[in-house]
């Protein structure tokens, strides 16, 4: 279980990543962060990843604390900006990844080669893949690790089509298998499909948090975008938007 | 067991730190033309290193070896500043123009790694690239005169084992002092910290180096008396080898621990260094505007490119840390011609980088519709106001009466030749962000080519004042020239 309590990252700059932010995850839970640009949602990310210290508050997963080896251990991560060694080969990339956590299931391994149809692609140097290829490069390291939980930043940008109906189907199987995914998108259509939960941050704060139904019926909304425009971007936002592309 | 797999992981990080490293320079040397030249340049500089090895310390290994062990001894402390002085410069170097190793830090922070293994894993092979370096050149220099004395083996060991502990406890010092000095910046909130640090510890090695230097005949004169200091520290284990035979004044103990303390200092240093998560980029010049006259924007956006890359950054600052320390330490001024053409070279070193810093984007300016004249043009001309800039604070700190402005005002064409010249040579050999020592190597070569040419050209032909001048004109016409025409070669390779 992840447990963020009370979490608050001031940047020395004096900006505020985020504020007092709580949630708790359940073993095969789905939770998607929602928030717009600058809310906060990488810096959640970067603190649960132990990747920036956080100023106050607590994390920890299964009673592991933060920052803990065996805590890192469990948790994979694909990040937003496609961070991969340029200079390797995909192969080598994925060799090294499975030597850091010490995990190798050449079965596992080769099988998610397949699925994300990168078996031609792996002797070739990173720096000349494409932003597809070094999403699903990314996806294969995470899903190929056996972590008790994945952190996924926008998973699906730059996939194509198959490539996210194969992620979504790998995240539902993963998810049964005792998996747990937090993850952070824009697309909140796609997202209401395969999320038990959301999370929505506005300002480094936690605005809103439930089941898709659960947050459809308290802002009387029809889907979870009209849910995100009416708890983070407030409603006067939403009224100035409607305003700007009459006025264009 | 915990601790054996972190060991694993930490070698882990080594190999894939010198794997990056061998992968990007097989993608640099990718054609069999590259792969020639790059050996043609390593086997002229081993040839002529190893002859101009031999007539360098031929004299002074002479001089040192009269048989006995205290004569080796000197040769050990002689050598061993030598290996100190070649290690700060090639931490230098190697700080200055390494591959940016800032990816695989991020890719690791969020690894099952402890900081302190994570940081070693990259620290490590940056410090055995550095001290391979030291040892090829100390081997260079040195063996040479040392088989042609018939020194044995085994003073030719324990000289190059010297010189390698000193280049090591050297490294071990220098980057306990970064790590230091990142800490201290990181939490001062000061910009661009990490290069800020490298050129703190960079000038403070190069002070102490100038510092000592005054005492070492001191230290040959009176070897006896060992002082520990570490610019010859490496020679206290062949000291205390001989304790007996050189009746040296040194106390084990006090060595093993200055030593311990040496390690033990960097390896908390290094673990207290968690600060490279936040980013702190420079907004100089964010007032400026752009306006609608496109020459006019291209050129404010040079400048605010050049004042706001870290590269440029760091090189100022050494440039700046050194000017003072070479003011305070040699007097010069600007008095005297030669010192005003050297800081008008210097002041127009960033314009090296400049031409690579747009090269990704040069898609964008064809899809903005600029041209490569009006690019190459903009780019030269901020290139030029930037370096005119250093030269005018460069010539501040040199100032010392009015007699020595109208040197600064004729050093004011030489910045424009230089800043014309290095300007051709940054769009000949642009900076691979992959290779970065490429284009030092290219420049390098280009200049052992020119210098000898330039060299012989002149003593067939004397010239006098007004030669000089054409010459002067020649290369400020020819660089414009050849500038314009790479620009172009390479404005429509970009597809």
């Amino acid at each position: 279980m992840l447990k963020i309590e009370n979490v608050t990252k001031k940047y020395s700059n004096g900006i505020t990543g985020i504020e007092n932010f709580s949630l708790s995850m359940a073993d095969s839970e789905i939770v998607c962060i929602a928030g717009p640009n600058g809310s906060g949602k990488t810096t959640l990310i970067n603190c649960v990843l132990d990747v920036i210290p956080m100023t106050s508050g607590s994390i920890s997963f299964n009673g592991l604390p933060c920052g803990k080896e065996e805590y890192k251990q469990s948790i994979a991560y694909v990040a937003d900006e496609t961070i991969l060694i340029d200079s390797l080969s995909g192969e080598e990339y994925i060799d090294f990844i499975s030597a850091m956590y010490g995990k190798h299931d050449e079965v596992k391994r080769n099988s998610l080669i397949e699925l994300f149809s990168m078996q031609g692609a792996l002797k070739q140097i990173v720096s000349t893949y494409s932003h597809g290829m070094r999403k699903k490069l990314q996806l294969i390291c995470a899903f190929m690790l056996e972590c008790k939980l994945i952190i996924l930043d926008e998973p699906t940008r730059g996939l194509d089509v198959e490539s996210i109906v194969s992620l979504k189907k790998l995240m539902k199987k993963y998810q049964a298998a005792g998996g747990s995914i937090l993850m952070s998108t824009h697309n909140l259509s796609a997202a209401e499909s395969y999320c038990d939960r959301f999370s929505i941050i506005s300002g480094g704060a936690l605005i809103a948090e439930g089941t898709a139904e659960e947050l459809k019926s308290r802002y009387d909304a029809d889907n979870m975008e009209e849910v995100f425009m009416k708890s983070s971007v407030l409603s006067e936002r939403s009224e100035r938007i409607e305003e700007i592309i009459a006025g264009m | 067991m915990k601790e054996v797999n972190e060991l694993k992981k930490l070698l882990l990080v080594c190999n894939i730190y010198q794997k990056i490293l061998s992968n990007n320079l097989k993608k640099f040397l990718d054609t069999a033309t590259k792969k020639i030249i790059a050996a043609s340049i390593i086997i002229c500089v081993l040839v002529f290193g190893v002859i101009g090895g031999y007539l360098l310390s031929n004299e002074v290994v002479s001089l040192f070896l009269s048989g006995d062990a205290s004569s080796v001894y000197l040769l050990v402390i002689s050598q061993s500043l030598t290996a100190f002085i070649m290690t700060v410069a090639f931490f230098a170097v190697f700080s200055f123009i390494s591959s940016d190793s800032s990816t695989l830090e991020q890719v690791l922070s969020w690894m099952p790694i402890k900081n302190i293994y994570r940081k070693l894993g990259i620290i490590l092979p940056q410090m055995l690239n550095i001290i391979m370096c030291v040892m090829i050149l100390m081997i260079i220099l040195y063996l040479p005169a040392m088989f042609v004395n018939q020194v044995s083996i085994g003073v030719i060991l324990t000289v190059l084992a010297s010189s390698f502990i000193q280049s090591v406890l050297s490294l071990l010092l220098i980057e306990t002092f970064y790590h230091i000095f990142v800490f201290i910046t990181y939490h001062l909130h000061i910009p661009y910290f990490l290069n800020i640090s490298l050129s703190f510890s960079i000038i403070l090695s190069s002070l102490y180096v100038f510092m000592q230097l005054k005492n070492y005949s001191e230290y040959l004169t009176d070897y006896q008396a060992y002082s520990y200091q570490p610019i010859y520290i490496g020679s206290g284990i062949y000291a205390m080898l001989f304790r007996k035979q050189l009746s040296v004044s040194i106390n084990p103990l006090i060595y093993f621990l200055i030593v311990a303390g040496i390690i033990a200092a960097f390896l908390l240093a290094v673990s207290t260094d968690r600060s490279k998560c936040e980013q702190r980029p420079l907004k100089f010049l964010q007032n400026w505007r752009f306006t609608s006259n496109k020459a006019q924007t291209l050129l404010m956006k040079e400048l605010k490119f050049n004042v706001r890359n870290e590269d440029n950054f760091l090189l100022i600052l050494l440039i700046l840390l050194a000017a003072i320390l070479c003011r305070i330490k040699f007097g010069f001024n600007t008095e005297n011609l030669t010192v005003v053409i050297v800081l008008a070279a210097v002041s127009t070193l960033p314009v090296f980088n400049s031409y690579s810093l747009d090269l990704k984007y040069i898609r964008l300016y064809k899809q903005l519709g600029v041209s490569p004249l009006l690019l190459y043009v903009t780019k030269l001309l901020g290139a030029l106001i930037y370096s005119a800039f250093i030269y005018i604070i460069l010539n501040m700190i040199y100032f010392s009466s009015f007699n020595g402005l109208k040197y600064s005002l004729l050093g004011v064409i030489f910045l424009l030749v230089f800043s014309v010249s290095f300007n051709f040579m940054g769009i000949l050999i642009p900076k691979n962000p992959e290779v970065p020592t490429a284009q030092a190597a290219g420049i390098i070569t280009v200049l052992l080519i020119i210098l000898p040419l330039f060299y012989v050209f002149t003593r067939i032909i004397p010239l006098n004042h007004a030669g000089k001048i054409v010459l002067t004109a020649c290369v400020f016409i020819c660089s414009i020239i050849g500038g314009i025409w790479m620009n172009q070669k390479r404005w429509y390779k970009a597809e």
